[in-house]
């Protein structure tokens, strides 16, 4: 079960996103593809699911999808980003 | 805070007016050192018992901080609206304490508000987005008379 810190507020506009790590104090910047993963888990969804939904939206970036989500997830994890 | 560096007019506040704003800006520079997140709480807490601010106490709280510290007149943000908030507390209110970010070009910022409108700030806050919002915390607000007979430390 991937959970989003509940320390984390995502804020967005229609071109650019940050995240704001409350206990460190952190913000980090992310981008569309990370904006669209993050608001994915915080909705409760599976990394699996994540991987489908995005394959659905870009078919023709599909073989590089699986990885790209999981390195994003490794990188969310290593900022504490996800608990 | 990546804001112009301009020092903020400054009023030259009676000494007999100076201990309480200079005791909210002490306060504000250890709470400064928090995390957000412990920062978010301890302003919560603070806010318990007070009455929703006016704009004119918010603003007189602001003036007064910038008054009597160089740096909640100059770039430290975070620094001034925490003083002033605290401030407006200790004379029985307590204005909103936000933080918002504008994404492009990155930047944070810190003030108070009073019925979502910014207090004192002389910059347009558009670009801005609210990421914490410390309101008052619900909580009965004190009697006059129980203030009259209890001092708040």
């Amino acid at each position: 079960m991937l959970k989003i810190s509940p320390h984390v507020v995502l804020t967005r506009t229609e071109d650019a996103a940050v995240l704001l790590d409350k206990k460190s104090g952190t913000y980090f910047r992310i981008n569309p593809m990370g904006t669209a993963v993050f608001e994915m888990l915080a909705a409760g969804r599976t990394q699996d699911e994540v991987v489908s939904e995005l394959s659905a939206r870009h078919p023709a970036a599909a073989d590089r999808i699986p990885g790209d989500v999981a390195k994003l997830i490794d990188t969310m994890r290593r900022a504490k980003v996800l608990v | 805070m990546t804001l112009p560096m301009t020092l903020e007019p400054r009023a030259r506040l009676p000494l007999r007016r100076r201990p309480l704003p200079m005791l909210a800006v002490v306060a504000s520079r250890l709470l400064t050192r928090l995390s957000p997140h412990a920062l978010e709480r301890v302003l919560w807490r603070a806010s318990g018992g007070a009455r929703p601010a006016t704009h004119a106490e918010a603003l007189a709280a602001r003036s007064d901080v910038v008054s009597v510290s160089r740096r909640a007149a100059g770039p430290y943000c975070l620094e001034r609206s925490i003083a002033a908030a605290l401030l407006a507390r200790m004379r029985g209110s307590w204005p909103d304490w936000v933080s918002g970010v504008s994404l492009m070009p990155f930047a944070a910022h810190a003030w108070i508000e009073v019925e979502g409108r910014a207090v004192g700030e002389s910059m347009r806050l558009d670009a801005f987005h609210k990421n914490i919002v410390v309101s008052r915390a619900p909580g009965t607000e004190r009697s006059r008379r129980r203030d009259e007979h209890t001092s708040e430390s």
